[in-house]
């Protein structure tokens, strides 16, 4: 099944490479915004001395986890923001009607080329930031990764939630909800502290991109204890069970299209 | 195979109102209105038959076959495949049958066909050896050979419902559910389809179950048709009772110049003329084609003749009109 997975995936690639210009296009337009994205603290700190408390290279590293998670959820389960284009157009019947996991077929389906890009800017960024944060050792390493995989649980799982959404709506064709929530997801750039409780309590557990980014980086910084890092994985698996159970009675909700 | 007893389905479907004060009215509440696109059907399906569903557009075919694969819920009454409720069947149940729907490709869109087929091997964890004679048969039968390393977007129309067939047969299903499998297609392919189907029908066994609007597919693959109207089953048995309960006319068409009049040797026909063009629509149960034909050629000087039998457009548009009856 994994190495299916994977193949489709490589395939995929293969299959976008053919266009060599809009290939390169993608990596380097996912480069750029990240890039210009990153620019934001640097004029913010050039101004301020801190952000509640916050150094600059913080910041920098709630980016970076940000990247992470976002790229590889593009590269690996790009077909999620398939889900409302399969449902209009009634390709989801194909889905039904094989005998493999819907949910694996959705995930397989299809490759997100910025992610690449997006994935290796989070990448690069993430050690340079630790090291000049001086957590460039061992355990900061380990809890790193543990974080950051835990980070693209909770992103894909939240975007498996926002897409279920279709199968209950009949607005035929385009949504916008699953790109709202996750616009809202980017106010999740800073620390939590400066925004009022309200917002904390959303970008924490409605749109759980808090867990994503900022708790890690306040794990790794000290702010958090240690064992956080539980609480985070814990976050994660609840809502991939959340979004699973979301996405299945969708699909008990499906009509299918035409007569 | 297949058993069905009363089955029904509604939708629900939301029912807009006209304009953009009737848009901005639904935005606040929904009307809902209850839409039955099945009712009440009855039919069974022999082991190893080969089933066509004649109906126009909207009858319900399509709600009958979903509900046989289990991707709808029936509203009420029964449906049985296998003897179990295809809901219930999850994959177990998926993995006996097939499923092609003509407007829609099974296929992975952007990966040659070959990877489709060995995505499909271990899907369904296929025996290898089993795989293997499944796999030289379809790319055999269906002469696939140069397709494999083609990418499934690149495909023509006719070369993708090949591929597409082909790969519905790869894990052998004992029963097969095609809606509108020659929808589109030009002769040749349609050919080689339908003789490809009735082979697997005759010599695996295969079941199928299929929905199309051109009489020659249903012909040349099925010996049983039930027609469905409005949700309803009107007609349920053999192909060629069907046709003689509801075809009851033939016509000839002839080009070229007349030379004696028709009408007298032909009392019961309708003849109507266009240009050089003459139309003789007759009852098959008061002459043979082969009196017409002979009239019509001591009439005319003929330049072009062809008989046509009514096209299943005809003949259902004959059932549901009503004419047929009686």
């Amino acid at each position: 099944m994994i190495r299916i997975f994977l193949s489709l995936k490589s395939q995929y690639i293969k299959t976008e490479m053919e266009y060599t210009a809009n290939f390169w296009m993608m990596l380097l337009s996912g480069v750029l915004t990240r890039v210009v994205s990153m620019a934001a603290p640097f004029v913010i700190y050039s101004n301020l001395p801190d952000i509640a408390g916050w150094k600059k290279d913080e910041v920098y590293l709630i980016l970076s986890f940000l990247f992470i998670a976002e790229g590889l959820c593009s590269v690996l389960f790009e077909g999620i923001w398939h889900i409302p284009e399969m449902v209009f157009s009634g390709r989801f019947d194909c889905v039904l009607s094989r005998p493999v996991s819907p949910l694996y077929q959705v995930l397989s389906y299809g490759i997100g080329l910025q992610g690449i890009s997006v994935f290796l800017v989070g990448a690069v960024s993430l050690p340079v930031f630790l090291r000049r944060l001086g957590i460039w050792n061992l355990p900061g390493t380990v809890m790193s990764l543990f974080l950051a995989l835990c980070g693209m649980l909770l992103c894909m799982s939240f975007y498996l939630l926002c897409n279920s959404a279709v199968f209950w709506f009949d607005s035929g064709g385009s949504t916008s909800i699953p790109y709202t929530l996750t616009e809202i997801g980017q106010y999740a750039r800073y620390p939590l502290e400066i925004y009022p409780g309200i917002v904390r309590f959303l970008l924490l557990v409605v749109v759980p991109y808090g867990f994503i980014c900022v708790v890690p980086v306040e794990i790794l910084r000290g702010s958090l204890p240690w064992p956080w890092c539980l609480g985070v994985a814990g976050a994660s698996l609840g809502f991939f069970l959340l979004a699973r159970t979301v996405f299945y009675r969708g699909i008990g909700h499906y009509e299918s299209v035409g007569m | 195979m297949i058993e069905a007893q009363n089955l029904s389905k509604a939708y629900k479907i939301n029912r807009k109102k006209a304009g953009l004060k009737g848009a901005i009215g639904n935005l606040f509440h929904a009307e809902w209105a209850e839409k039955v696109a099945v009712d009440r059907l009855s039919f069974h399906m022999r082991e190893g038959k080969a089933l066509a569903c004649i109906g126009e557009n909207g009858a319900g075919k399509s709600t009958l076959i979903k509900m046989m694969i289990g991707i709808l819920t029936p509203t009420s009454g029964k449906i049985r495949v296998f003897g179990q409720d295809p809901r219930r069947g999850g994959r177990e149940y998926l993995r006996r049958i097939g499923v092609i729907f003509g407007q829609k490709s099974n296929l992975w869109t952007d990966i040659p066909v070959i990877e489709s087929y060995h995505a499909v091997k271990t899907l369904y964890k296929l025996d290898g050896e089993m795989f293997r004679r499944n796999y030289d048969r379809v790319v055999e039968l269906l002469d696939l050979e140069e397709l494999l390393p083609v990418p499934a977007r690149k495909l023509s129309l006719g070369q993708r419902m090949r591929a597409d067939i082909g790969m519905v047969f790869l894990h052998s299903p004992e029963l097969l559910f095609l809606d509108e499998p020659t929808i589109g297609l030009d002769i040749n392919v349609k050919h080689t389809i339908r003789t490809f189907l009735r082979q697997m029908n005759q010599e695996t066994g295969t079941g199928i179950f299929l929905t199309s609007h051109d009489l020659d597919d249903i012909d040349e693959i099925c010996d049983d048709a039930i027609v469905i109207s409005g949700g309803k089953l009107i007609y349920d048995g053999t192909l060629d009772r069907m046709k003689h309960r509801f075809v009851q006319d033939k016509m000839i068409q002839v080009t070229g110049k007349q030379e004696r009049d028709l009408q007298d040797l032909l009392p019961s026909a309708r003849i109507s003329r266009e240009g050089r063009v003459t139309r003789i629509v007759y009852p098959i149960q008061e002459y043979s084609s082969a009196e017409v034909l002979a009239a019509v050629s001591g009439c005319f000087a003929i330049e072009d003749i062809t008989i046509q039998e009514p096209d299943i457009d005809e003949v259902v548009s004959r059932i549901f009109g009503g004419e047929g009856r009686a």
